[in-house]
């Protein structure tokens, strides 16, 4: 016990202390403000792709012979069709949706759903992307939410 | 001793006096804090000057980004994308040279519906390391390059 005190109470080598502490602190909040700007580039990169495969959808499932005639009409069944094998094949996601590069897991999409109205033709996808921090021991997997819209509009007077 | 016996001009010679001020440590703080802060502040132009780089950088990139989405809009190289480009270098004052690559073009310059693209800027960044006053500047040429990826969001029915 007294042995304890006497360590506690001398202050020799106090500064070596002080010195690994302030390192520590300075080391965490880098990896704290990395880990930010990765995963924030993440999601605006993630958030990009998805919404040109939204607008890709939208525009390949307008109907024609509905345009001809001035109005604005989309297959949506259609459209969710195109999303899918656009997540598939130009996002490369897996069944489960989820993104590999090589062996390693990146992140995966939690779609929630998914909303396509034939007027307005407008598709909307709501869901999360789950992915991975270094501080995953402490806070588990990491949902960034996300809700990406695309409406074709006319911008020309038609129709009856 | 001799040295008792030294005359007056003797000990006021220039270099003993010189080799007494050399000792004299009475106002080294001071000198120290000058080569100090000009230690500090010659780090910190060169800092500054090398941001010129990485800030030339990120504006090149900029360029890029803005014409590769112009590109997906349109589905094609257009006049738009090339408006763009120009107004672009006005803006920054780089003269960037760009060329799309990796591209299937259908019915002259047409990119269909997600067909990829990729848009590769270069540039050498002249970067000035010291101007004297009686020679032209010495400057190093850093090259630069930029390549995205884009992905058409135009959906063109063409003739089989």
């Amino acid at each position: 016990m007294n042995k304890y005190k006497y360590v506690l109470q001398n202050r020799k080598g106090d500064v070596f202390i002080f010195i690994v502490i302030l390192v520590f602190f300075i080391l965490t909040l880098s990896a704290i403000l990395i880990e930010y700007f990765r995963m924030e580039s993440l999601y605006q990169q993630v958030e990009y792709v998805l919404q040109r495969g939204v607008n890709a959808s939208v525009e390949y499932a307008m109907l024609d012979e509905y345009r001809r005639d001035g109005h604005a009409r989309m297959d949506s069944a259609l459209a969710e069709e195109r999303l899918y094998e656009y997540l598939h094949e130009s996002m490369k996601l897996d069944a489960d949706l989820s993104k590999y590069i090589g062996e390693e897991w990146v992140y995966e999409l939690e779609i929630k759903h998914i909303n396509a109205t034939d007027i307005p033709p407008r598709l909307t996808l709501e869901g999360a992307l789950k992915t991975r921090s270094i501080f995953s021991f402490l806070t588990g997997d990491v949902r960034l939410p996300f809700r990406i819209s695309s409406v074709n509009t006319r911008i020309e007077e038609g129709g009856s | 001793m001799n040295s008792r016996h030294q005359s007056t001009g003797e000990r006021n010679s220039p270099l003993l006096l010189f080799q007494k001020l050399l000792h004299d440590r009475k106002g080294s703080s001071y000198f120290d804090l000058m080569i100090k802060t000009l230690v500090v502040i010659t780090l910190m132009v060169t800092v500054l000057s090398f941001l010129s780089i990485f800030t030339t950088y990120l504006n090149l990139n900029h360029i890029c980004r803005r014409v590769v989405r112009v590109v997906e809009l349109e589905g094609q190289v257009s006049d738009k994308a090339y408006g763009v480009f120009y107004r672009l270098k006005q803006q920054t004052g780089l003269s960037p040279e760009m060329t799309v690559e990796d591209v299937n073009y259908h019915d002259g310059q047409k990119i269909q519906l997600r067909d990829t693209f990729t848009i590769t800027m270069t540039y050498s960044h002249p970067f000035t390391i010291f101007t004297p006053s009686f020679a032209p500047p010495v400057k190093i040429m850093i090259p630069m390059r930029v390549s995205i990826t884009g992905m058409s969001e135009k959906y063109w029915k063409l003739s089989d």
